[in-house]
């Protein structure tokens, strides 16, 4: 891959990710979107939530949101949700794919079962979920 | 730590949703972690970015990681330059959005939205074990 590509995705990524704010992507799309920003920079932390000891937190970063017009978002909307469409054959296959965990063989997580991004026994009573993102 | 109290128990199992607000290199490691995620190989891919390893935005860095994981490097490569997975980081962004989520970390435990601290979590977890034991 030559570095020039590497650069370019993370542009696109960066014009992309100004449509994806908006509910719904393909079905609401056509007049607006929602560009998420952040107002603060966070600390390293561990690697995820779930390792947090008792009373360690870190701050959170909050989503500001901006509501945009103009044909720019259109057409960024409008892509965004022509790739969803045509990923959506494929992740339907790979999640047919993925219904078996299997186990992570190394680290930390050793012998845990896992189902894609989902860590731990499918049949566990308890889902937490984590919404977050990388720095 | 809650991974080891709850998830390797059996008690809870903890989904990590992608909500890129911090900029480009989030987006950009979201893609990749995504395509990390289609050779089965999310996780160690996931904590290296949680651990803000920085040598996975250049391209040898990412490469080396990806070949220590053991996945298929060209087809990696050729996910990320094309963004093949950006839809579906988009989609569970917006899926974040359309459910409230206004900050990162933002933590639901079955549904319901807690601080994201240890003490919040353990405590919410420990009421639904505490319910369910009353209902049996």
């Amino acid at each position: 891959m030559r570095p020039l590509a590497f650069l370019l995705l993370t542009l696109i990524c960066a014009g992309m990710i100004g449509a994806c704010g908006a509910g719904g992507g393909a079905n609401e799309a056509a007049e607006r979107s929602v560009a998420a920003t952040t107002r603060s920079e966070r600390t390293p932390r561990e690697a995820s939530i779930l390792q947090q000891q008792p009373s360690q937190s870190e701050p959170q970063s909050e989503i500001e949101l901006e509501h945009e017009t103009g044909d720019t978002a259109k057409a960024d909307i409008a892509e965004a949700a022509n790739q969803s469409l045509t990923a959506s054959s494929d992740d339907a296959e790979e999640e047919a794919a993925a219904v078996v965990p299997t186990e992570i063989d190394f680290g930390h997580r050793q012998g845990l079962p896992f189902i894609r991004n989902t860590l731990g026994d499918p049949e566990a009573p308890v889902l937490i979920v984590e919404y977050s993102d990388y720095q | 730590m809650l991974i080891e109290e709850f998830v390797a128990s059996g008690v809870a199992r903890y989904e990590f949703r992608y909500m890129p607000v911090l900029g480009d290199a989030a987006v950009f490691a979201a893609v990749a972690v995504s395509c990390a995620e289609r050779q089965g190989g999310f996780w160690p891919l996931h904590d290296r970015f949680m651990l803000a390893d920085q040598t996975l935005f250049t391209e040898a860095g990412l490469r080396r990681q990806v070949t220590f994981e053991g996945l298929d490097v060209e087809t990696f490569f050729g996910c990320v330059n094309e963004g093949d997975t950006l839809s579906q980081v988009v989609a569970s962004q917006e899926e974040g959005v359309a459910r409230g989520v206004q900050a990162t970390p933002t933590i639901y435990v079955n549904d319901q939205q807690v601080d994201p601290t240890y003490e919040a979590i353990a405590s919410a977890i420990q009421a639904i074990q505490a319910q369910a034991e009353q209902a049996e």
